[in-house]
């Protein structure tokens, strides 16, 4: 009798397990087709190999507490020239880059220094990650169309597809003058190509910018 | 159910006796330690990166709260012998261990409520705008600290405190990294087959959207109480077997 109630409480408990396993499993499916727009869990995606999905915060405000570090101590100590004095954050900027993918000023400034001081091919490639974890930032575009123009045979192709992009509608901005400058920067693309009439258009977007020179669309 | 009941109130006395409650002034210093220093990014203050602040301490409050609590306490128990008065009132190891990890998700809710409330607080008199929607991650991270005590429980009912807490350390790492252990390409959803933490995750839609749906919040529900099951289930298989 002891035993058949005993068997009886295993079977029970293999029946539950299953069941259980089956209700887990079948809610993810559930919370899969409802997940808000864009995912609940794109953090996790990104970062999951380094370090667990809810530290992204903790890791944006540490690149951006590395970041903000870096400009007193620029202005305050090396100040004189940013073409000199720059390489000497170049490692504290990649941490940035590290701790927090969607930092576009972090791409933006190492990209151009390291492909005027060091190599324009290594520039090139920090300007591809930044477009890789920042797909829809314009900024990130301009920053591939001036490294590429640096190379001593630009390959064209690359930087006119870019440069489109760049100029399409769904592009972001994180400020006015972001936008100025990126336009201007498509601009010189679109001259060398001969496109004149893309220029007069991105010339008249640029003017039409507002004055205020921080504030996103 | 009553003698489950009596153990999770047991389980919340003591942490009350603890000075749990101290976690919350820790994590309000921390708060205001981090709100000054917020990037500005050179476009203003943007309070998205204070809700994702916010979500991430609140997260790391809760587990190092949930895994102080539930590492601990059967290896003391067990070890100070104060597990047999329990069981000799026809206490079943079951409800033991299930009563243990109610009290304690009872606990870390409190805990959690206190947090957010803080959280919404201190958010509203820096950007004067009440993040409502702060609750919504808080709820999602209570979930999940559910599923963490429920492992750490089950690993304590036969291992030391360090071991559990190691164990649900790689848990948590394992449950929300599997995509990219597995290199799943980032543009696909997460396997649903395969049992994950992910779910729970509710950071960007939170911080940066406008929050998630009643029937996603029923499904993260359902994801909980499937994995609260399994991990009870096999915590009480592992530990009716342990001699004491």
């Amino acid at each position: 009798m002891i035993a058949r109630t005993s068997q009886s409480a295993r079977l029970a408990g293999v029946v539950a397990a299953v069941v259980l396993a089956a209700t887990l499993v079948g809610s993810q499916a559930l919370a899969g087709a409802h997940a808000p727009a864009g995912g609940v869990a794109s953090t996790g995606k990104l970062v999951g190999q380094t370090s667990s999905a809810y530290l992204g915060g903790l890791r944006t405000f540490a690149a951006a507490v590395l970041w903000n570090r870096i400009d007193p101590q620029f202005h305050q100590y090396y100040g004189a020239s940013f073409d000199e004095s720059f390489g000497t954050f170049t490692p504290t900027v990649r941490m940035v880059q590290a701790l927090d993918p969607q930092f576009i000023q972090a791409y933006y400034v190492a990209a151009y220094w390291i492909a005027r001081h060091k190599s324009v091919p290594e520039g090139l490639q920090i300007a591809e990650e930044g477009i890789d974890n920042n797909p829809q930032s314009g900024l990130m575009r301009a920053n591939y169309v001036q490294i590429a123009l640096l190379a001593e045979t630009p390959d064209m192709t690359e930087i006119m597809k870019q440069a489109t992009i760049g100029i399409g509608a769904d592009m972001q901005w994180a400020s006015h003058a972001d936008e100025f400058e990126g336009l201007g920067i498509f601009s010189a693309a679109f001259n060398i190509s001969g496109d004149t009439a893309t220029v007069a258009k991105l010339k008249a977007r640029q003017a039409a910018l507002p004055d205020d020179p921080v504030s996103p669309e | 159910m009553n003698k489950i009941l009596a153990i999770a109130a047991a389980v919340i006395a003591d942490a009350v006796r603890r000075k749990v409650v101290w976690i919350v002034v820790v994590f309000g210093a921390l708060l205001a330690i981090a709100v000054p220093s917020l990037p500005s990014y050179g476009v203003g203050v943007v309070s998205a990166v204070y809700r994702e602040v916010s979500i991430a301490l609140m997260w790391v409050a809760a587990l190092v709260v949930s895994l102080a609590l539930s590492a601990t306490r059967i290896p003391a128990e067990v070890e100070h012998r104060t597990v047999f008065n329990v069981f000799s009132r026809d206490v079943r190891r079951w409800q033991y261990l299930t009563g243990t990890w109610l009290g304690m998700f009872a606990v870390v809710g409190v805990a959690l409520v206190a947090f957010a409330l803080m959280t919404i607080g201190i958010g509203a008199l820096q950007y004067q705008e009440f993040m409502w929607r702060l609750f919504e991650a808080a709820f999602a991270v209570w979930l999940e600290m559910g599923v963490v005590i429920a492992f750490t429980v089950m690993i304590s009912s036969v291992m030391g405190a360090v071991t559990s807490v190691v164990a649900a350390l790689a848990f948590v790492f394992v449950g929300h990294s599997y995509v990219s252990l597995l290199q799943i390409p980032e543009t696909q959803r997460a396997p649903w087959w395969i049992p994950g933490l992910d779910v729970f995750n509710v950071i960007n839609p939170v911080a940066h959207g406008t929050g998630y749906g009643l029937v996603y919040a029923a499904s993260m529900v359902l994801v909980f109480a499937g994995w609260i099951g399994l991990l009870l289930l096999g915590g009480g298989a592992l530990f009716s077997r342990r001699d004491l």
